[in-house]
């Protein structure tokens, strides 16, 4: 029960890390007239989560609760952190990312410290390493005891609340249309979940390009609400 | 070399060496049907222009290509292609492996023509790219969806393109682009969004940063038959993608970027990269330059370390 409970309050979109300020290129796509109803939001989010969640933070996050224990963990993870951010090319993802990754550690370091954590937001901190969302919460739930179906499960529903959200913020679309993509799309994340160790290597980091280019755009936005 | 089902292995080795103020091919290699040559005279300019030639087709089912091209230190090299990398019907599949290494103070611009994979296609494309700290790299990548002016669209079955950058060891950035369209909505959101041609630009230089800089001030507006962004993709990389309709417009967009940003990295490294070892020059050879650098005269910036 203490293990739910913990998953349930750094998972949730309230936990003041900030991440309600990044929209990860929906406002670019919003701007541009192309997310602008309750089925284009359902699409984006649907793609979003089988296309590029799957193969990126859910992935990045699925590695990290795969990593080893001690000197080689760490060097494991060191690798990880390189590769996520040879990956995230644009400069916005990459440092949301970041400052998602910081605030993450330290608040969580102030209800329970873990010492790989507490390793991790140090390294952060001297720019050893540049630190990323998706690690930070996969060693902490990992220290917690939290297994690795329910934190991805939690992870994508978190994810998709947060599309949601912003959805009903910008497009707008109603929070009732929201919540029905929300529910409508369980059984994706269901999907997603099982298959996440099968996925092939090869494809990790897989980039979709007209989202990417959407990230990069929204760095000229003329005006802007999100950060990313 | 031909082997018994038909296909080709073949292999390409480009290199090139700095006398004075000039870059020289060296140690060059090409099978069949690869060639390499001078693009146009070698005496036009200092730095060397050579093309991949392939006086075949194109790509054939259990083709496998593997390109070397070495940039060592203070040489200046452009490298191009001339046609259409055209990927054939296969069933089993086909592939390229690109390795590149860039010295210190060397320079490298390659913007291959399109690959076009047409119906039933398989290709699998791998660039793996060593650049020093203080070495310049141009590098274009453009993909098309098919041969779409005959009605093929998106109807190849796989194309895959990784590259991967390292600087001064480091993995610095790694594009690892899938396209399966029997399995991914590839016409849709999120991928190419209704275009039909995907373009790259990555230039991972100390002026990288400066040369973003320059793009701020002249990439303002956005095409109507072409959607672009840009970014810093690293400390010293910018990262330019495209999409849009035209494999040779896009082709003749990014080479223009990339010219802009060969000129501009040329006109800072001139006077703090000098050669070690000096040699006069014999005449002055009136240097190729873009419209866009004519217009232009860049301030001279502080390379980012």
């Amino acid at each position: 029960m203490q293990k739910l409970l913990t998953l349930l309050q750094v998972n949730d979109s309230m936990f003041p890390i900030g991440s309600f300020t990044h929209s990860y290129g929906l406002e670019s796509y919003v701007n541009a007239g192309i997310v602008h109803d309750n089925a284009s939001a359902a699409e984006y989010a649907r793609t979003m989560l089988e296309h590029s969640i799957y193969y990126n933070d859910a992935a990045f996050l699925y590695k990290t609760l795969a990593l080893a224990g001690g000197k080689k963990g760490w060097d494991q993870l060191t690798e990880l952190d390189t590769l996520v951010t040879a990956l995230k090319a644009p400069y916005e993802i990459r440092d949301a990312s970041k400052k998602l990754a910081i605030r993450f550690l330290k608040l969580a370091n102030e209800l329970k410290v873990y010492p790989i954590c507490k390793k991790y937001a140090e390294a952060i901190q001297t720019e050893a390493l540049h630190g990323h969302y998706a690690i930070a919460f996969g060693l902490y739930v990992k220290a917690a005891g939290i297994t690795t179906e329910d934190a991805l499960s939690a992870f994508y529903y978190n994810t998709l609340n947060g599309i949601i959200t912003n959805c009903a913020k910008t497009v707008p679309i109603s929070q009732t249309a929201g919540q029905k993509i929300l529910f409508l799309l369980q059984p994706v994340i269901t999907k997603l979940v099982n298959k996440q160790k099968d996925m092939d290597e090869q494809q990790l980091g897989l980039c979709c390009i007209g989202q990417e280019i959407k990230c990069m755009q929204h760095e000229k936005l003329y005006t802007r609400i999100y950060i990313s | 070399m031909i082997n018994r089902d038909n296909s080709l292995t073949s292999r390409v080795d480009i290199s090139c060496k700095r006398e004075g103020s000039k870059t020289l091919l060296v140690n060059s290699y090409f099978d069949i049907p690869y060639k390499v040559v001078h693009y146009g005279s070698k005496l036009l300019h200092d730095h060397l222009e050579v093309m991949l030639m392939c006086y075949s087709p194109g790509v054939m089912d259990g083709d496998t290509l593997e390109v070397t091209v070495h940039s060592p230190a203070h040489t200046e090299m452009k490298l191009f292609t001339q046609s259409f990398n055209k990927v054939h019907p296969m069933k089993k599949g086909a592939s390229q492996l690109m390795h590149v290494k860039v010295d210190e103070h060397a320079l490298l611009q390659y913007l291959p023509m399109p690959t076009i994979p047409f119906k039933n296609a398989i290709f699998h494309m791998e660039n793996l790219i060593d650049v020093a700290p203080a070495g310049h790299l141009i590098w274009g990548d453009i993909i098309g969806g098919g041969r779409i002016h005959s009605g093929e669209r998106f109807e190849f079955t796989r194309l895959h393109s990784q590259t991967k950058v390292y600087c001064g060891g480091k993995l610095i950035f790694f594009d690892n682009q899938l396209m399966e369209p029997g399995k991914q909505p590839m016409e849709r959101m999120l991928f190419m969004e209704g275009h039909t041609h995907q373009g790259t630009l990555l230039i991972v230089s100390d002026y990288a940063k400066a040369f973003k800089e320059e793009l701020d001030e002249v990439l303002t507006e956005q095409f109507v038959d072409m959607s672009y962004g840009f970014t810093l993709c690293g400390k010293n990389a910018l990262l330019i993608r495209a999409l849009g309709e035209s494999g040779e417009a896009m082709h003749e967009w990014l080479s223009n970027i990339g010219d802009m940003c060969w000129s501009f990295i040329r006109h800072h490294t001139e006077a703090v990269e000098p050669v070690p070892v000096a040699v006069p020059k014999k005449a002055v050879v009136k240097k190729k330059t873009t419209p866009a650098t004519k217009k232009r005269t860049a301030k001279k910036v502080v390379a980012e370390k």
